[in-house]
């Protein structure tokens, strides 16, 4: 076993290094750079003063030579300033990361608790059809795009529908609140109700379609079939006996959907005018911000490597059937 | 309903505490989110204002979140970080400058300059009680000229203050050692004599004029053209095959036949001076002064320019140029070559009506500075927030904000008008335009494409009757120069397109293709920057001319691209044709745009009539005299196919009026609006 | 993104139960049919279940129809994607994008008018017919699904097959490789991948078939998974251990016997990715790095919920393609996960 995690992890390693690479070579190769972007509207720029500029960014180097620059930095935890925002990117992301990480956990709480229960019970009723119309239900999220729920949601709840929920930012700006307050809270949980949904319903699936076809399976298994015989009643059959295998895919999911967390949504973010890493990346992709999109995206990377390395393990710890090596 | 809203929010809220503790104490060990934490808790909330009034301003795109006047950037930014401080002047509705934290005046000088007198009111005080002197001015012109600052905005190098490039290169003799360099670099690479080592490097650095990139205009291949020249013995001596030595057998054909055609002396006296530049730099200090630059006393100082510039008063008396007056004590005194400790507070402190009291959940609030040099501000906080574009309007309608800048669409403004809000339209100092590549494209080929142009119906199917007119020169009609009589130079018509692309060489073949002598298609390409949906008053236009050049023959490519994306294709040259706009236009100067020197020249346009026009107007007085030499200069334009003019279009501002107090909003104009008198401006009740 | 998520969680396919449900030995396992007299192929089983399940015959007849909207619906339709109406000024006669170019000189574009006898759905921004994008921009999005799904699926058996048979360094570079293009985030991938197609000067025609190579270039990694995993499991399977005994040859057991083993399990895969292929590409157009304009696609034509006016003024713009694209990747997720219920049999009890 712990031969097998310093394997692991020693792969990751080499991983995230060819990620790094790859990543930068991809940003580096963007058709325009950051200075030629920023500066495009001055009138008195020269290209000296552009190329001093992008000395001082460390732009002027050659793809290899600034990777490498970069690596030897970053191995020293120095990941640069953001050349939008001009400021460490360690700042940047992490007054970012606390409200994506808010919203994503959030809504994953809310998947678990709902998916969850609707596909132990549409396994129970199979083919039934409560089982019909959740299975609907679930397909219905996973086959809406998610900008196409959120605008529903804002036409529905906004201005021009019933007009009870804000459509855009994270608090009231018109109220001024002194410290953390239950009012702060409610404001925002006011801001957040419809992002929040939207991220629950097109995620949701996935937990119920492995919930179900799950349940089925063990409810079918031999088991399950001698506790029925022998008496125990259906729901403790259900709880106790058939659910709890479940669970085990289930806690090894959980663990593969860690870089969801962070990852924020692009489009839902910008929908609802929320300051979070999608909007962050959209940013720095489109400006060319090469110390931050590294930044951000090697981060998410990590976090899928380990999410991986952990689900792994974790399923190893759970069944004893699989065995590491 | 109610009860059920209610008890979602509150299940809501708590699992957002829930969530929010845990991302706060479960991931401490990294210190990314330790300081997540902290960021998170630093709310403006504590902030005193001196009234509970609270106004809220709407910008429809993120913050750039650089905070500091230096570095200070975008529109938005600048919004709320010009309220902390007070520059010399400020624009009036008519476009001129008047007088606010202090004056300036000019007076030409003997020796063809002009030196500046700046003075600044008595008794002004920053926010944390030191008084504001003319130091505090000087201050922003050393940061701004140092050579770390280079390349960011407002750096003076560009300029015509004296000294600055002495002081930037970091050597006094700078002037007399380009001269040198000039006439050095002008017999070293003097096309007659240059020698093969240096036309060599030439062709490298250029790929021959860019000739290389391509193939011999005969249609031959290039050990043929090389053959043709008389050079067959060293054709055969080489490998053919190998790119290099082609290339480099080429260059000596090119070196010995055709040697003085080649512009070497542009080429090589620009790489001589960045050669310079870049020596000068790693060396000591020298120059710690800006000789141009002269305190007279704690009131007031002078600033030399070395030649007359339009422009020049504007550049050192606004925020948008030198005229902010920033605190020396605060930000700390300049270090030459480093001035990273200074760009990198974020922690604006001013002089100006409004305080900084902080960031977050994409929010900036101020409180009113009661000690403001004009007056104690009316509204305790201003506020601005970011809320996407599509929900400006609902968000004024719905209460949520109070002055905000939606879109200027036909639905816009319907719909406000049916909201019963207020709004201004306000014309926009600048125009749309369609600009191209003169040196992808023939001039024909230009004037066939402009006549593709149906613009009319586009401009009024975006915008409708109200919101933006076509325009007919390239040049904004807020402007008194602009010839108000022009009418269309190419009207929109198949016919005559197909007759410039024949004049051109084009010729449809059996296929119905345009095809060229060598039987390449007519293919162009248009970058717009329609954020890949269309969504741009000019794009209907281009779709219109895409099925007329496909009928014709030819391939039009709409690259419907991001901004920057858009920005790079221009620059590097690889569009033909793109679509913009101009904006903050303010005089009727083109130079940098049509001259061959302009920083802006993206078309690669050289015509010695067009310099001669341009250096002309800057320098003609009287307006009558200038509106003719424009009007002749923008006809030559037309004729060129510089740009094609699209349309003129306003701005909209729009009030929420049942909480703004509509008395104290000013009337607007492209160069005035409430953000100049923000200490002004109340709310109701 | 959202919908992407999905992408990301596939550790499992190592281990997961399907590989073990499709052993052959399974297939013989015939109690499904009721009445057992008759002996059944196990495709013919499949097909079988398949159509026993409502939800999925349902989604099959609405592909067929959807197909049939996009493909032989413009044969019947006079307008093309891209051309604009406008009208006279004068008289309010319509004028085609084909018309003198006097007349047009004097026009007006006939810019989001509501459905009327000569367009049914009315016409767009840009005064396109509503109807006859809807029609090509469906073929669009439906065949970027199709031709990414092929590739992904090609290179992801080529190359989960190389890592699962030869095992080794192959095994290892497959996966590494495997490890790094799914540890990349999605969408600043897709957005620095399409500023780079723009700046080499590919035209927007052309634009969208470089996406699909790309998506596919991305997307093998959970084949390539699966396959792997399967063949792992297999060749330790009885079946298999008697084909090394009797001297099969390798490409032989490959083709023969590995490969068929694990295809039920790649179609009910490969059903399921069109759909979220199709959403992919509504996501990446709502960016602007999707199909260019003024070509159509439904992701490309539904972007237009973000306006709110729109949303309020012209449904006839919006809910087509938005219900277009719903029925179309409901109608894969049904089909897909009745191949995988009809395939799987373990999932008993019918």
């Amino acid at each position: 076993m712990r031969q097998y995690i310093i394997r692991r992890v020693l792969i990751s390693l080499l991983v995230l290094l060819g990620v790094s690479m790859l990543l930068y070579a991809l940003v580096r190769s963007m058709p325009a750079d950051f200075v030629t972007i920023s500066t495009s509207t001055s009138t008195r720029m020269t290209d000296e003063m552009r190329d001093a500029l992008r000395a001082s960014y460390g732009l002027d180097k050659s793809i290899p030579a600034g990777y490498v620059n970069w690596l030897i930095k970053a191995l020293q935890g120095d990941l640069g300033n953001s050349l939008i925002h001009a400021r460490p990117v360690t700042e940047v992301i992490s007054g970012k990361i606390g409200i994506t990480f808010g919203i994503s956990a959030l809504a994953l709480l809310f998947e678990l608790l709902i998916g969850i229960p609707l596909g132990i019970l549409a396994a129970r009723k199979r083919n039934t059809a409560t089982d019909y119309t959740i299975t609907i239900f679930v397909f219905l999220g996973i086959s809406v795009p998610s900008f196409f729920l959120a605008a529903l949601l804002k036409y529905w709840f906004g201005f021009y529908g019933l007009n009870i929920l804000p459509t855009a930012g994270l608090v009231d700006a018109r109220a001024i609140y002194n410290g953390f307050s239950i009012a702060k809270l409610l404001d925002y949980a006011r801001h957040l109700i419809m992002p929040i949904t939207v991220f629950t319903f097109v995620s949701m699936g996935e937990w119920l379609r492995y919930t179900r076809s799950n349940m089925i399976e063990t409810i079918g298994s031999d088991y399950v079939r001698t506790a029925r015989a022998k008496g125990v009643p259906e729901h403790k059959v259900i709880y106790s006996h058939a659910f709890r295998n479940t669970l085990i895919p289930i806690v090894t999911l959980l663990g593969a959907s860690l870089p969801s967390l962070f990852s924020g949504a692009i489009i839902t973010e910008n929908l609802f005018g929320i300051p979070g890493m999608g909007s962050m990346l959209l940013e720095a992709s489109q400006k060319g911000d090469v110390p931050l999109l590294m930044a951000a995206c090697m981060f998410l990377a990590v976090c899928t490597v380990v999410g991986y390395l952990i689900s792994d393990i974790l399923y190893a710890v759970v069944d004893p059937r699989i065995r590491l090596s | 309903m109610n009860f059920f809203k209610r008890t979602c929010t509150l299940l809501l809220a708590a699992l957002l505490v829930f969530s929010l503790a845990a991302c706060n104490s479960g991931t401490s060990s990294t210190p990314d989110q330790s300081q997540a934490g902290d960021t998170q808790g630093d709310t403006p909330d504590n902030a005193t204002a001196s009234n509970d009034k609270v106004l809220v301003v709407a910008v429809d795109a993120t913050f750039e979140e650089k905070w500091n006047p230096f570095i200070v950037e975008s529109a938005y930014d600048h919004q709320a970080v010009d309220q902390v401080f007070t520059p010399i002047c400020q624009l009036n509705l008519r476009n001129e400058l008047v007088p606010y934290g202090g004056n300036i005046t000019a007076e030409e000088t003997d020796d063809g300059g002009v030196l500046y007198t700046v003075t600044i009111n008595e008794g002004m005080k920053f926010t944390d009680g030191e008084p504001v002197t003319i130091d505090d001015y000087i201050y922003g012109i050393y940061v701004r000229s140092d050579p770390s600052y280079a390349g960011r905005p407002g750096s003076t190098l560009g300029g015509f203050i004296e000294g600055v490039p002495e002081y930037f290169y970091d050597n006094a003799n700078y002037s007399d050692d380009i001269a040198a360099l000039e006439e050095e670099v002008a017999k070293r690479y003097d096309p007659a004599n240059v020698t093969f080592e240096d036309f060599l490097e030439y062709a490298k650095a250029t790929n021959l004029d860019g000739w290389w990139d391509g193939d011999p205009e005969s249609g031959e291949d290039w050990p043929g053209y090389i053959d043709g020249e008389g050079f067959g013995e060293d054709l055969a001596a080489i490998d053919a095959t190998n790119a290099d030595q082609l290339f480099e057998l080429l260059a000596k054909v090119e070196y010995e036949n055709y040697g003085e055609y080649y512009d070497t002396l542009t080429w090589g006296s620009e790489k001589a001076k960045s050669d310079y530049a870049l020596s000068n730099l790693s060396e000591g200090v020298d120059v710690t002064e800006i000789s141009g630059v002269t305190r007279i006393d704690d009131l007031t100082c002078t600033v030399k320019f070395t030649t007359i510039s339009i422009t020049g008063d504007r550049e050192l008396a606004l925020n948008n140029g030198l005229g902010n007056l920033i605190p020396e004590h605060y930000y700390g005194a300049v270090t030459k070559g480093d001035v990273s400790s200074i760009i990198a507070n974020m922690e604006p402190m001013g002089s100006g009506p409004y305080k900084w009291a902080g960031f977050a959940d994409n929010i900036i609030t101020c409180t009113a500075n009661d000690e403001f040099f004009m007056a104690a501000p009316k509204i305790g906080t201003v506020r601005w927030q970011y809320i996407p574009q599509p929900d400006i309007v609902t968000s004024l309608a719905s209460g949520a904000i109070d002055i905000a800048n939606p879109s200027s669409s036909k639905a816009n403004v319907e719909e406000l008008t049916a909201l019963g809000l207020e709004f201004a339209l306000i014309d926009n100092a600048g125009y749309g335009y369609m600009a191209m590549n003169t040196e992808r494209v023939p001039l024909e080929v230009r004037k066939g494409y402009f006549s593709l142009m149906n613009r009319a119906p586009t401009v009024e199917g975006y915008y409708g009757p109200d919101l933006a007119q076509v325009i007919e020169r390239p040049m904004t009609t807020t402007l008194a120069e602009y010839p108000i009589d022009a009418t269309a130079y190419y009207t929109y018509s198949r016919d005559e397109a197909l007759k410039y692309f024949e004049q051109a060489g084009y010729t449809q073949d059996a296929s119905g293709k345009l095809v060229d002598a060598t039987g390449k298609q007519l293919v162009l390409n248009t970058y717009i920057g329609g954020s890949g949906e269309g969504d741009h008053p000019a794009y209907a236009m281009l779709v219109q001319a895409a099925e007329d050049m496909a009928a014709l023959g030819g391939e039009l490519q709409i690259q419907d691209v991001e901004f920057g994306v858009l920005q790079g294709a221009m620059n590097d040259g690889t569009a033909d044709a793109w679509i913009m706009a101009w904006g903050s236009v303010y005089d009727c100067d083109k130079s940098t745009q049509f001259h061959s020197t302009g920083g802006q020249n993206r078309y690669n346009f050289s015509n010695q009539k067009m310099d001669d026009l341009l250096d002309e107007i800057v320098q003609t007085i009287d307006l009558e005299e200038r509106r003719a030499l424009v009007a002749e200069m923008l006809d030559f334009a037309m004729d060129q196919c510089l740009e094609m003019p699209i349309y003129q279009r306003k701005n909209m501002l729009a009030y929420n009026s049942t909480t703004v107090d509509m008395n104290t909003i000013p009337e607007a104009s492209a160069s005035y609006d409430y953000n100049q008198v923000l200490w002004q401006v109340d709310l109701l009740g | 993104m959202d919908n992407t998520t999905v992408k990301n969680r596939q550790p499992f396919d190592d281990y997961g139960s399907m590989e073990e449900a499709m052993a052959p030995e399974s297939f013989r396992e015939d109690k499904d049919t009721d009445e057992g007299q008759l002996f059944l192929t196990p495709w013919q089983m499949i097909i079988r279940r398949f159509f026993q399940n409502k939800l999925a015959v349902i989604g099959l007849v609405a592909l067929v129809v959807m197909f049939l909207f996009c493909f032989a619906g413009p044969l019947f339709y006079p307008y093309s994607e891209t051309e604009q109406f406008y009208f006279d000024k004068d008289t309010g006669e319509e004028l085609r994008a084909d018309s003198d170019s006097e007349a047009l000189v004097s026009s007006i574009l006939q810019s989001m008018i509501p459905p009327s006898k000569t367009h049914i759905l009315g016409t767009t921004k840009l005064g396109q017919d509503m109807l006859s994008r809807l029609m090509y921009g469906g073929r669009v999005s439906l065949i970027v699904g199709f031709v990414v799904v092929l590739l992904e699926l090609v290179l992801g058996i080529i190359l989960g097959g190389l890592a699962g048979y030869y095992g080794k360094w192959v095994d290892g570079v497959v996966m590494r490789l495997v490890d790094i293009i799914s540890s990349i985030p999605f969408m600043p991938l897709m957005l620095l991948i399409s500023a780079l197609m723009i700046s080499m000067g590919i035209s927007p025609r052309y634009k969208i078939y470089v996406t699909m190579v790309l998506l596919g270039l991305i997307f093998w990694t959970t084949v390539a998974r699966m396959v792997r995993g399967s063949i792992l499991s297999l060749r330790e399977m009885e079946f298999m251990q008697a084909a090394d005994a009797v001297g099969i040859r390798p490409r032989n057991k490959i083709f023969r016997h590995l490969i068929p083993n694990t295809l039920p399990n790649l179609i009910v895969t490969a059903t399921l990715s069109l759909g979220s292929i199709i959403l992919m590409e509504s996501t990446m157009s709502f960016l602007g790095v999707g199909v260019g304009l003024p070509f159509a696609s439904w992701g490309n034509m539904v972007s237009l919920v973000n306006d709110n006016l729109v949303m309020r003024d012209f449904p006839n713009l919006w809910v087509p393609p938005g219900l277009c694209i719903l029925v179309t990747v409901l109608a894969f997720n049904f089909v897909g996960d009745g191949l995988r219920d009809a395939t799987d049999p373990k999932m008993k009890g019918r």
